[in-house]
Protein backbone atom coordinates (compact mmCIF):
# COMPACT_ATOMS: atom_id res chain seq x y z
CA UNK A 1 0.00 0.00 0.00
CA UNK A 2 1.12 3.63 -1.15
CA UNK A 3 2.02 5.92 2.29
CA UNK A 4 -0.18 8.78 2.14
CA UNK A 5 3.12 11.12 2.17
CA UNK A 6 3.02 10.27 -1.59
CA UNK A 7 0.21 12.42 -2.42
CA UNK A 8 2.03 15.60 -3.11
CA UNK A 9 4.19 13.86 -6.67
CA UNK A 10 2.45 14.85 -9.86
CA UNK A 11 -0.48 17.55 -10.21
CA UNK A 12 -3.87 16.10 -11.63
CA UNK A 13 -3.85 16.62 -15.23
CA UNK A 14 -0.31 18.37 -15.40
CA UNK A 15 2.63 17.07 -17.96
CA UNK A 16 4.91 16.13 -14.66
CA UNK A 17 2.57 13.34 -13.64
CA UNK A 18 4.84 11.75 -17.07
CA UNK A 19 8.10 12.22 -15.26
CA UNK A 20 7.22 9.13 -13.51
CA UNK A 21 6.49 7.00 -16.28
CA UNK A 22 10.09 7.37 -17.91
CA UNK A 23 12.65 4.89 -16.77
CA UNK A 24 15.21 6.35 -14.17
CA UNK A 25 18.46 5.72 -14.70
CA UNK A 26 20.53 7.94 -12.28
CA UNK A 27 20.04 8.73 -8.51
CA UNK A 28 18.43 12.11 -8.59
CA UNK A 29 21.36 14.01 -7.14
CA UNK A 30 22.65 14.27 -10.72
CA UNK A 31 19.96 15.15 -11.71
CA UNK A 32 19.91 18.11 -9.43
CA UNK A 33 23.90 18.64 -10.14
CA UNK A 34 23.14 18.99 -14.16
CA UNK A 35 20.05 21.37 -13.12
CA UNK A 36 22.43 23.72 -11.67
CA UNK A 37 25.37 23.32 -13.99
CA UNK A 38 22.84 24.08 -17.24
CA UNK A 39 21.94 27.32 -14.63
CA UNK A 40 25.31 28.87 -13.78
CA UNK A 41 26.65 28.16 -17.46
CA UNK A 42 23.76 30.28 -18.97
CA UNK A 43 24.05 32.73 -16.35
CA UNK A 44 27.53 33.22 -16.25
CA UNK A 45 27.88 32.77 -20.10
CA UNK A 46 25.38 35.74 -20.39
CA UNK A 47 27.61 37.81 -17.65
CA UNK A 48 30.28 37.60 -19.69
CA UNK A 49 28.34 37.67 -23.47
CA UNK A 50 26.51 40.65 -22.13
CA UNK A 51 29.16 42.92 -20.69
CA UNK A 52 31.06 43.02 -24.47
CA UNK A 53 27.85 44.20 -26.14
CA UNK A 54 25.64 47.06 -25.50
CA UNK A 55 23.96 47.01 -23.00
CA UNK A 56 20.70 47.83 -24.29
CA UNK A 57 20.40 44.82 -26.04
CA UNK A 58 20.62 41.95 -23.35
CA UNK A 59 21.88 43.60 -20.38
CA UNK A 60 23.41 41.13 -18.22
CA UNK A 61 22.35 39.34 -14.87
CA UNK A 62 24.79 41.58 -12.15
CA UNK A 63 23.14 44.52 -13.66
CA UNK A 64 19.67 42.53 -14.10
CA UNK A 65 19.73 42.19 -10.43
CA UNK A 66 20.64 45.57 -9.28
CA UNK A 67 17.63 47.16 -11.40
CA UNK A 68 15.76 44.85 -9.51
CA UNK A 69 16.95 46.24 -5.88
CA UNK A 70 16.49 49.78 -7.04
CA UNK A 71 13.10 48.74 -7.95
CA UNK A 72 12.06 47.98 -4.81
CA UNK A 73 14.26 50.46 -2.88
CA UNK A 74 12.17 53.21 -4.87
CA UNK A 75 9.10 51.76 -3.86
CA UNK A 76 7.87 51.67 -7.63
CA UNK A 77 8.22 47.70 -7.68
CA UNK A 78 5.78 48.03 -4.06
CA UNK A 79 3.04 49.92 -5.56
CA UNK A 80 3.28 48.12 -9.04
CA UNK A 81 2.84 44.39 -7.83
CA UNK A 82 -0.30 45.91 -5.41
CA UNK A 83 -1.93 47.31 -8.10
CA UNK A 84 -1.68 44.30 -10.25
CA UNK A 85 -2.65 41.69 -7.27
CA UNK A 86 -5.47 43.91 -6.51
CA UNK A 87 -6.75 43.36 -10.23
CA UNK A 88 -5.88 39.40 -10.54
CA UNK A 89 -7.75 39.07 -7.08
CA UNK A 90 -10.91 41.23 -8.13
CA UNK A 91 -10.70 39.89 -11.85
CA UNK A 92 -9.86 36.69 -11.02
CA UNK A 93 -13.01 36.28 -8.41
CA UNK A 94 -15.53 37.81 -10.45
CA UNK A 95 -14.42 34.72 -13.54
CA UNK A 96 -14.39 32.12 -10.10
CA UNK A 97 -17.97 32.95 -9.39
CA UNK A 98 -18.90 33.26 -12.71
CA UNK A 99 -17.16 30.64 -14.84
CA UNK A 100 -17.76 27.80 -12.00
CA UNK A 101 -21.97 28.09 -11.83
CA UNK A 102 -21.91 28.64 -15.43
CA UNK A 103 -20.28 25.19 -16.09
CA UNK A 104 -22.07 23.47 -14.10
CA UNK A 105 -25.30 24.74 -15.02
CA UNK A 106 -24.01 23.60 -18.66
CA UNK A 107 -23.57 20.45 -17.33
CA UNK A 108 -26.48 19.49 -15.81
CA UNK A 109 -29.45 21.26 -18.00
CA UNK A 110 -29.46 20.77 -21.50
CA UNK A 111 -31.11 23.82 -22.22
CA UNK A 112 -28.51 25.90 -20.88
CA UNK A 113 -25.41 23.55 -22.55
CA UNK A 114 -27.52 24.37 -25.95
CA UNK A 115 -27.67 27.51 -26.09
CA UNK A 116 -24.15 28.63 -24.21
CA UNK A 117 -21.80 26.16 -25.79
CA UNK A 118 -21.43 27.72 -29.50
CA UNK A 119 -20.66 31.00 -27.29
CA UNK A 120 -18.21 29.16 -24.81
CA UNK A 121 -16.14 27.37 -27.32
CA UNK A 122 -16.26 30.48 -30.12
CA UNK A 123 -14.72 32.66 -27.40
CA UNK A 124 -12.53 29.73 -25.64
CA UNK A 125 -10.19 29.29 -28.49
CA UNK A 126 -10.42 33.57 -29.47
CA UNK A 127 -7.50 35.00 -28.16
CA UNK A 128 -9.35 37.79 -25.71
CA UNK A 129 -5.85 39.84 -26.55
CA UNK A 130 -7.59 40.33 -29.47
CA UNK A 131 -10.77 41.89 -27.66
CA UNK A 132 -8.45 44.56 -26.43
CA UNK A 133 -9.73 46.92 -29.31
CA UNK A 134 -13.38 46.75 -28.62
CA UNK A 135 -13.02 46.76 -24.49
CA UNK A 136 -11.12 50.23 -25.24
CA UNK A 137 -14.21 51.41 -26.95
CA UNK A 138 -16.48 50.01 -24.50
CA UNK A 139 -14.30 50.37 -20.82
CA UNK A 140 -12.40 53.27 -21.67
CA UNK A 141 -8.60 52.65 -20.09
CA UNK A 142 -9.16 52.69 -16.44
CA UNK A 143 -9.02 50.17 -14.20
CA UNK A 144 -11.93 48.45 -14.33
CA UNK A 145 -11.34 47.72 -18.22
CA UNK A 146 -8.31 45.95 -16.90
CA UNK A 147 -10.67 43.96 -14.29
CA UNK A 148 -12.60 42.85 -17.60
CA UNK A 149 -9.55 41.71 -19.45
CA UNK A 150 -8.31 39.35 -16.47
CA UNK A 151 -12.13 38.39 -16.10
CA UNK A 152 -12.21 37.31 -19.82
CA UNK A 153 -9.08 35.76 -19.99
CA UNK A 154 -9.70 33.47 -16.87
CA UNK A 155 -13.15 33.30 -17.01
CA UNK A 156 -13.20 30.12 -20.53
CA UNK A 157 -11.24 28.14 -18.80
CA UNK A 158 -12.88 27.57 -15.33
CA UNK A 159 -16.78 27.24 -17.79
CA UNK A 160 -15.41 24.88 -20.10
CA UNK A 161 -13.64 22.43 -17.13
CA UNK A 162 -16.30 22.92 -14.80
CA UNK A 163 -18.81 21.99 -17.56
CA UNK A 164 -16.36 19.01 -18.31
CA UNK A 165 -16.18 18.11 -14.50
CA UNK A 166 -19.89 17.44 -14.55
CA UNK A 167 -20.54 15.97 -17.70
CA UNK A 168 -17.61 12.98 -17.10
CA UNK A 169 -19.42 11.97 -13.38
CA UNK A 170 -20.20 8.63 -13.89
CA UNK A 171 -23.62 7.41 -14.28
CA UNK A 172 -23.16 4.48 -11.82
CA UNK A 173 -22.53 7.14 -8.93
CA UNK A 174 -25.79 9.13 -9.52
CA UNK A 175 -26.98 6.15 -9.98
CA UNK A 176 -26.07 4.88 -6.52
CA UNK A 177 -26.95 8.50 -5.05
CA UNK A 178 -30.58 7.80 -6.21
CA UNK A 179 -31.05 4.25 -5.43
CA UNK A 180 -30.52 5.81 -1.19
CA UNK A 181 -32.91 8.11 -2.14
CA UNK A 182 -31.04 11.70 -2.80
CA UNK A 183 -33.04 14.77 -3.56
CA UNK A 184 -31.72 16.74 -6.07
CA UNK A 185 -30.13 18.64 -3.96
CA UNK A 186 -28.49 15.98 -2.13
CA UNK A 187 -27.34 14.32 -5.58
CA UNK A 188 -25.72 18.32 -6.21
CA UNK A 189 -24.06 18.59 -3.21
CA UNK A 190 -22.87 15.40 -2.01
CA UNK A 191 -22.03 13.85 -5.81
CA UNK A 192 -22.12 16.19 -8.13
CA UNK A 193 -19.82 18.79 -7.02
CA UNK A 194 -17.68 16.91 -4.85
CA UNK A 195 -16.84 15.23 -7.93
CA UNK A 196 -16.23 17.82 -10.03
CA UNK A 197 -13.74 19.50 -7.78
CA UNK A 198 -10.62 18.25 -9.14
CA UNK A 199 -11.98 19.24 -12.73
CA UNK A 200 -12.48 23.09 -11.13
CA UNK A 201 -9.09 23.03 -9.86
CA UNK A 202 -7.92 21.78 -13.01
CA UNK A 203 -9.79 25.03 -14.34
CA UNK A 204 -8.67 27.35 -11.53
CA UNK A 205 -4.88 26.45 -12.29
CA UNK A 206 -5.35 26.93 -15.64
CA UNK A 207 -7.31 29.98 -15.33
CA UNK A 208 -4.68 32.27 -13.09
CA UNK A 209 -2.29 31.77 -15.82
CA UNK A 210 -4.20 33.17 -18.30
CA UNK A 211 -5.21 35.77 -15.92
CA UNK A 212 -2.04 36.84 -14.78
CA UNK A 213 -1.15 37.50 -19.11
CA UNK A 214 -4.20 39.43 -19.33
CA UNK A 215 -3.26 41.42 -16.50
CA UNK A 216 0.44 42.58 -18.00
CA UNK A 217 -1.81 42.96 -21.37
CA UNK A 218 -4.18 45.11 -20.11
CA UNK A 219 -1.82 47.25 -18.24
CA UNK A 220 0.11 47.63 -20.54
CA UNK A 221 -2.26 48.10 -23.90
CA UNK A 222 -5.03 49.70 -21.96
CA UNK A 223 -4.56 51.22 -18.65
CA UNK A 224 -0.77 51.88 -18.28
CA UNK A 225 -0.54 50.43 -14.81
CA UNK A 226 1.02 47.89 -12.07
CA UNK A 227 3.74 46.08 -13.98
CA UNK A 228 2.97 45.91 -17.67
CA UNK A 229 3.32 49.94 -17.13
CA UNK A 230 6.73 49.49 -15.30
CA UNK A 231 7.21 47.31 -18.73
CA UNK A 232 6.01 49.90 -20.86
CA UNK A 233 8.17 52.46 -19.52
CA UNK A 234 11.31 51.21 -19.15
CA UNK A 235 11.14 49.55 -22.46
CA UNK A 236 10.46 53.26 -24.13
CA UNK A 237 13.79 54.34 -22.65
CA UNK A 238 15.86 51.11 -23.40
CA UNK A 239 16.56 50.25 -19.93
CA UNK A 240 17.08 46.57 -20.73
CA UNK A 241 17.96 45.99 -16.98
CA UNK A 242 15.19 47.06 -15.41
CA UNK A 243 12.38 45.30 -17.95
CA UNK A 244 14.02 42.09 -17.24
CA UNK A 245 13.93 42.59 -13.54
CA UNK A 246 10.11 42.99 -14.47
CA UNK A 247 9.89 40.53 -16.24
CA UNK A 248 11.59 37.84 -13.52
CA UNK A 249 8.59 39.39 -10.98
CA UNK A 250 6.36 38.78 -13.36
CA UNK A 251 7.39 35.21 -13.60
CA UNK A 252 7.35 35.04 -10.34
CA UNK A 253 4.56 36.11 -8.98
CA UNK A 254 2.28 34.26 -12.08
CA UNK A 255 4.81 30.70 -10.36
CA UNK A 256 3.67 31.81 -6.76
CA UNK A 257 -0.17 31.70 -7.59
CA UNK A 258 0.01 28.79 -9.93
CA UNK A 259 1.60 26.77 -7.13
CA UNK A 260 -0.88 28.67 -4.26
CA UNK A 261 -3.54 26.82 -6.87
CA UNK A 262 -1.79 23.54 -7.09
CA UNK A 263 -1.93 23.47 -3.24
CA UNK A 264 -5.67 23.66 -2.78
CA UNK A 265 -5.95 21.14 -5.80
CA UNK A 266 -3.78 18.77 -3.46
CA UNK A 267 -5.98 19.99 -1.02
CA UNK A 268 -9.57 18.92 -2.45
CA UNK A 269 -8.76 16.76 -5.14
CA UNK A 270 -6.32 14.23 -3.60
CA UNK A 271 -8.35 11.46 -3.74
CA UNK A 272 -8.30 11.70 -7.97
CA UNK A 273 -4.50 12.12 -7.91
CA UNK A 274 -4.31 9.03 -5.87
CA UNK A 275 -6.74 7.44 -7.97
CA UNK A 276 -4.59 8.25 -10.99
CA UNK A 277 -1.27 7.07 -9.20
CA UNK A 278 -3.02 2.96 -8.23
CA UNK A 279 -4.91 2.28 -11.94
CA UNK B 1 -53.24 -12.22 -4.63
CA UNK B 2 -50.63 -13.26 -1.84
CA UNK B 3 -50.27 -10.80 0.69
CA UNK B 4 -47.01 -12.13 2.51
CA UNK B 5 -44.74 -11.09 -0.68
CA UNK B 6 -42.25 -8.68 0.07
CA UNK B 7 -41.80 -8.28 -3.99
CA UNK B 8 -44.01 -8.70 -6.89
CA UNK B 9 -43.50 -8.67 -10.24
CA UNK B 10 -46.56 -9.04 -12.67
CA UNK B 11 -46.31 -9.84 -16.31
CA UNK B 12 -43.20 -6.92 -16.27
CA UNK B 13 -42.44 -5.80 -19.99
CA UNK B 14 -39.09 -3.60 -20.77
CA UNK B 15 -38.48 -2.83 -24.11
CA UNK B 16 -35.13 -0.13 -23.93
CA UNK B 17 -34.44 1.93 -27.34
CA UNK B 18 -37.52 2.91 -28.90
CA UNK B 19 -39.68 5.28 -29.06
CA UNK B 20 -42.32 4.51 -31.87
CA UNK B 21 -43.65 0.78 -32.03
CA UNK B 22 -42.27 -1.69 -34.43
CA UNK B 23 -38.66 -0.07 -34.28
CA UNK B 24 -35.99 -2.42 -35.21
CA UNK B 25 -33.10 -0.83 -33.22
CA UNK B 26 -35.31 -1.98 -29.82
CA UNK B 27 -34.38 -4.36 -27.68
CA UNK B 28 -36.61 -6.50 -25.63
CA UNK B 29 -35.23 -6.72 -22.03
CA UNK B 30 -37.95 -8.38 -20.42
CA UNK B 31 -41.00 -10.03 -21.79
CA UNK B 32 -43.69 -10.85 -18.57
CA UNK B 33 -41.64 -11.65 -16.20
CA UNK B 34 -43.43 -12.80 -12.88
CA UNK B 35 -42.42 -13.82 -9.63
CA UNK B 36 -42.95 -13.11 -5.99
CA UNK B 37 -40.02 -13.12 -3.18
CA UNK B 38 -41.58 -13.74 0.24
CA UNK B 39 -40.25 -11.95 3.52
CA UNK B 40 -37.08 -12.64 4.41
CA UNK B 41 -36.62 -14.70 1.63
CA UNK B 42 -32.75 -15.27 -0.32
CA UNK B 43 -34.10 -15.06 -4.02
CA UNK B 44 -31.52 -15.19 -6.70
CA UNK B 45 -32.25 -14.53 -10.43
CA UNK B 46 -29.61 -16.86 -12.32
CA UNK B 47 -29.40 -16.50 -16.01
CA UNK B 48 -26.54 -15.31 -18.56
CA UNK B 49 -25.92 -12.05 -19.85
CA UNK B 50 -28.81 -10.34 -22.01
CA UNK B 51 -31.82 -12.73 -19.48
CA UNK B 52 -32.78 -8.92 -18.24
CA UNK B 53 -31.50 -10.21 -14.98
CA UNK B 54 -29.99 -6.96 -14.35
CA UNK B 55 -32.82 -4.72 -15.65
CA UNK B 56 -35.04 -6.72 -13.47
CA UNK B 57 -33.07 -5.55 -10.58
CA UNK B 58 -32.84 -1.97 -11.88
CA UNK B 59 -36.29 -1.96 -12.20
CA UNK B 60 -36.75 -3.08 -8.40
CA UNK B 61 -34.13 -0.66 -7.37
CA UNK B 62 -36.27 2.23 -8.85
CA UNK B 63 -33.66 3.14 -11.12
CA UNK B 64 -35.10 2.24 -14.13
CA UNK B 65 -38.65 2.52 -15.36
CA UNK B 66 -40.61 -0.65 -17.48
CA UNK B 67 -43.37 -0.53 -19.99
CA UNK B 68 -45.72 -2.66 -18.37
CA UNK B 69 -47.41 -5.09 -15.52
CA UNK B 70 -46.28 -4.13 -12.36
CA UNK B 71 -43.44 -4.21 -9.99
CA UNK B 72 -45.07 -3.82 -5.88
CA UNK B 73 -43.18 -3.56 -3.06
CA UNK B 74 -45.39 -4.97 0.08
CA UNK B 75 -48.49 -4.30 -2.26
CA UNK B 76 -47.26 -0.60 -3.05
CA UNK B 77 -45.95 0.18 -6.88
CA UNK B 78 -42.76 1.39 -7.49
CA UNK B 79 -42.35 4.68 -8.93
CA UNK B 80 -38.69 5.39 -7.88
CA UNK B 81 -36.02 4.33 -4.79
CA UNK B 82 -37.10 3.94 -1.85
CA UNK B 83 -35.71 3.44 1.62
CA UNK B 84 -37.06 -0.02 2.20
CA UNK B 85 -34.69 -0.77 -0.16
CA UNK B 86 -31.28 -1.14 -0.78
CA UNK B 87 -28.73 -1.64 -3.45
CA UNK B 88 -25.03 -3.59 -3.38
CA UNK B 89 -23.43 -2.89 -7.09
CA UNK B 90 -21.40 -4.98 -9.29
CA UNK B 91 -18.27 -2.06 -9.70
CA UNK B 92 -18.75 -1.32 -6.13
CA UNK B 93 -20.11 2.42 -6.93
CA UNK B 94 -18.09 3.92 -3.77
CA UNK B 95 -17.64 7.58 -3.98
CA UNK B 96 -13.87 8.26 -4.46
CA UNK B 97 -13.71 11.09 -2.32
CA UNK B 98 -15.57 9.73 0.37
CA UNK B 99 -13.47 7.50 3.09
CA UNK B 100 -14.79 3.94 4.27
CA UNK B 101 -16.52 5.63 6.94
CA UNK B 102 -18.46 8.17 4.94
CA UNK B 103 -19.28 6.12 2.44
CA UNK B 104 -20.84 3.57 4.73
CA UNK B 105 -22.86 6.03 6.34
CA UNK B 106 -23.54 7.72 3.07
CA UNK B 107 -27.42 6.63 2.89
CA UNK B 108 -27.96 7.73 6.92
CA UNK B 109 -26.45 10.74 6.11
CA UNK B 110 -29.14 11.53 3.57
CA UNK B 111 -32.04 10.24 5.81
CA UNK B 112 -30.83 13.20 7.75
CA UNK B 113 -29.61 11.23 10.58
CA UNK B 114 -27.11 13.09 13.18
CA UNK B 115 -23.19 12.72 12.38
CA UNK B 116 -22.35 10.65 15.93
CA UNK B 117 -25.07 8.60 15.32
CA UNK B 118 -25.09 7.78 12.03
CA UNK B 119 -20.75 7.55 12.63
CA UNK B 120 -21.44 4.74 15.51
CA UNK B 121 -23.78 2.97 13.13
CA UNK B 122 -21.89 3.01 9.89
CA UNK B 123 -19.31 1.56 12.30
CA UNK B 124 -20.93 -1.67 13.63
CA UNK B 125 -21.65 -1.92 9.96
CA UNK B 126 -18.53 -1.49 9.05
CA UNK B 127 -17.57 -4.20 11.91
CA UNK B 128 -19.80 -6.54 10.93
CA UNK B 129 -18.62 -6.95 7.29
CA UNK B 130 -15.06 -7.56 8.79
CA UNK B 131 -13.74 -3.94 8.45
CA UNK B 132 -11.85 -2.79 11.80
CA UNK B 133 -11.38 0.79 12.73
CA UNK B 134 -8.32 0.95 11.19
CA UNK B 135 -9.70 1.15 7.48
CA UNK B 136 -12.81 3.76 8.56
CA UNK B 137 -10.08 6.81 7.40
CA UNK B 138 -8.93 4.83 4.24
CA UNK B 139 -10.20 6.06 1.14
CA UNK B 140 -11.91 3.34 -1.44
CA UNK B 141 -9.08 3.32 -3.90
CA UNK B 142 -6.80 2.00 -1.10
CA UNK B 143 -8.93 -0.75 -0.33
CA UNK B 144 -8.27 -4.60 -2.69
CA UNK B 145 -12.13 -5.19 -4.44
CA UNK B 146 -13.30 -7.27 -2.09
CA UNK B 147 -12.88 -4.93 0.62
CA UNK B 148 -14.64 -2.27 -1.20
CA UNK B 149 -17.36 -4.53 -1.49
CA UNK B 150 -17.58 -5.36 2.14
CA UNK B 151 -17.86 -1.72 1.99
CA UNK B 152 -20.44 -1.55 -0.10
CA UNK B 153 -22.52 -4.05 1.69
CA UNK B 154 -22.08 -1.84 5.01
CA UNK B 155 -23.48 1.03 3.14
CA UNK B 156 -26.48 -1.41 2.17
CA UNK B 157 -27.33 -2.49 5.76
CA UNK B 158 -26.31 0.88 7.07
CA UNK B 159 -29.12 2.46 5.46
CA UNK B 160 -31.75 0.32 7.59
CA UNK B 161 -33.37 -0.87 4.63
CA UNK B 162 -35.38 -4.52 4.81
CA UNK B 163 -34.70 -5.40 1.10
CA UNK B 164 -31.34 -5.86 0.04
CA UNK B 165 -31.27 -5.85 -3.83
CA UNK B 166 -27.73 -7.31 -4.98
CA UNK B 167 -26.30 -6.85 -8.64
CA UNK B 168 -23.70 -9.47 -8.75
CA UNK B 169 -21.69 -8.12 -6.03
CA UNK B 170 -18.97 -10.51 -6.21
CA UNK B 171 -18.80 -10.78 -9.94
CA UNK B 172 -15.58 -8.61 -10.45
CA UNK B 173 -13.81 -9.99 -7.10
CA UNK B 174 -11.43 -13.21 -7.53
CA UNK B 175 -12.65 -16.69 -6.85
CA UNK B 176 -11.29 -17.44 -3.23
CA UNK B 177 -12.21 -14.08 -1.89
CA UNK B 178 -15.77 -14.72 -3.20
CA UNK B 179 -16.30 -17.93 -1.39
CA UNK B 180 -15.22 -16.24 1.36
CA UNK B 181 -17.55 -13.23 1.10
CA UNK B 182 -20.18 -15.37 0.29
CA UNK B 183 -19.94 -17.48 3.63
CA UNK B 184 -19.77 -13.59 5.59
CA UNK B 185 -22.74 -12.54 3.55
CA UNK B 186 -24.72 -15.40 5.21
CA UNK B 187 -23.55 -15.10 8.59
CA UNK B 188 -24.38 -11.28 8.14
CA UNK B 189 -28.02 -12.18 6.99
CA UNK B 190 -28.21 -14.75 9.58
CA UNK B 191 -27.80 -11.99 12.16
CA UNK B 192 -29.62 -9.13 10.13
CA UNK B 193 -32.67 -10.67 8.93
CA UNK B 194 -33.00 -9.02 4.89
CA UNK B 195 -35.21 -10.13 2.48
CA UNK B 196 -32.48 -10.09 -0.78
CA UNK B 197 -33.12 -10.53 -3.97
CA UNK B 198 -29.57 -11.49 -5.67
CA UNK B 199 -28.71 -11.48 -9.22
CA UNK B 200 -25.66 -13.60 -9.97
CA UNK B 201 -24.50 -15.85 -13.43
CA UNK B 202 -23.05 -18.14 -11.37
CA UNK B 203 -25.02 -21.20 -10.62
CA UNK B 204 -22.88 -22.07 -7.93
CA UNK B 205 -22.85 -18.53 -6.20
CA UNK B 206 -27.36 -18.68 -6.51
CA UNK B 207 -27.59 -22.36 -5.41
CA UNK B 208 -25.06 -21.55 -2.13
CA UNK B 209 -26.55 -18.05 -1.05
CA UNK B 210 -30.65 -18.85 -2.20
CA UNK B 211 -33.83 -20.12 -0.84
CA UNK B 212 -35.10 -20.31 -4.46
CA UNK B 213 -33.45 -19.77 -7.31
CA UNK B 214 -35.16 -18.32 -10.71
CA UNK B 215 -33.82 -19.22 -13.49
CA UNK B 216 -33.98 -16.55 -16.54
CA UNK B 217 -33.50 -16.95 -20.15
CA UNK B 218 -32.18 -14.45 -22.61
CA UNK B 219 -33.36 -12.63 -25.52
CA UNK B 220 -35.57 -11.39 -24.70
CA UNK B 221 -35.24 -12.05 -20.55
CA UNK B 222 -38.13 -14.23 -18.45
CA UNK B 223 -38.24 -16.59 -16.28
CA UNK B 224 -37.65 -20.08 -17.68
CA UNK B 225 -38.32 -21.77 -14.24
CA UNK B 226 -37.76 -21.34 -10.20
CA UNK B 227 -36.81 -24.04 -8.14
CA UNK B 228 -36.14 -24.28 -4.16
CA UNK B 229 -33.06 -25.16 -2.81
CA UNK B 230 -33.94 -27.64 0.04
CA UNK B 231 -30.01 -27.75 1.48
CA UNK B 232 -29.74 -27.40 5.72
CA UNK B 233 -29.09 -23.78 7.08
CA UNK B 234 -26.78 -22.89 8.04
CA UNK B 235 -24.69 -23.72 4.97
CA UNK B 236 -20.84 -22.26 6.14
CA UNK B 237 -21.26 -24.94 9.22
CA UNK B 238 -20.60 -27.71 6.55
CA UNK B 239 -19.05 -28.29 3.18
CA UNK B 240 -22.35 -27.66 1.50
CA UNK B 241 -20.60 -26.97 -1.86
CA UNK B 242 -19.35 -30.54 -2.13
CA UNK B 243 -22.70 -32.01 -0.19
CA UNK B 244 -24.49 -34.43 -2.85
CA UNK B 245 -27.60 -32.31 -2.58
CA UNK B 246 -25.94 -29.47 -4.08
CA UNK B 247 -24.46 -30.90 -6.49
CA UNK B 248 -27.68 -32.33 -7.63
CA UNK B 249 -29.47 -28.68 -7.55
CA UNK B 250 -26.46 -27.34 -9.23
CA UNK B 251 -27.52 -29.78 -11.76
CA UNK B 252 -30.58 -29.03 -12.19
CA UNK B 253 -29.82 -25.68 -12.49
CA UNK B 254 -27.56 -25.68 -15.53
CA UNK B 255 -30.21 -28.40 -17.27
CA UNK B 256 -32.98 -25.45 -16.45
CA UNK B 257 -29.91 -22.94 -18.10
CA UNK B 258 -28.58 -24.60 -20.63
CA UNK B 259 -32.38 -25.39 -22.35
CA UNK B 260 -33.12 -21.76 -21.91
CA UNK B 261 -29.98 -20.95 -23.89
CA UNK B 262 -30.25 -23.52 -26.18
CA UNK B 263 -33.78 -22.74 -27.57
CA UNK B 264 -32.34 -18.74 -27.91
CA UNK B 265 -29.35 -20.42 -29.92
CA UNK B 266 -31.48 -22.08 -32.25
CA UNK B 267 -34.01 -19.65 -32.87
CA UNK B 268 -31.06 -17.10 -33.79
CA UNK B 269 -28.75 -19.48 -35.84
CA UNK B 270 -32.31 -20.78 -38.02
CA UNK B 271 -32.59 -17.55 -40.79
CA UNK B 272 -28.81 -17.63 -41.46
CA UNK B 273 -29.35 -21.30 -41.98
CA UNK B 274 -31.61 -20.61 -44.60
Amino acid sequence: MVSLARWPLGTVGSVSGLASVRPRQRGSAYYRVIRVISVVVVLGGWEVLGAQINPVFISTPSRIVVALFALIRNGQLFEALRLSLLGIVLGFSAAIVVGVPLGILMGRNRTAEAALEPWVNALYVTPRVALIPLLLIWFGIGFEAQLVVIFLSSVFPLIVNSYAGVREISSNLVDTARSFCATERQLFFEVILPASVPFIMTGLRLGIGQAVIGMIVAQMFLALSGLGKLLVNYGDFFKTDYVFAVVIVIGVLGVILTEGVKVLERRFAHWKETERAFS
Amino acid sequence: MSTGAAVRFDRVAKTFGTRAPGDAEAVVALEDVTFEVGEREFVSILGPSGSGKTTCLRILAGLTGYDRGSVTVRGKPVTGPGRERAVVFQAFNLFPWKTVLENAEFGLKLQGVPLAERREQARTYLDLVGLGKKFERHYPHQLSGGMQQRVGIARALAANADILLMDEPFASIDAQTRELLQDELLKILDRAQKTVVFVTHSIDEAVYLSDRVLVFRPRPGAVASSFEVDLPKPRWTYRARSDPRFIRIREEAWEALRSGMLAVAESELAPSCI
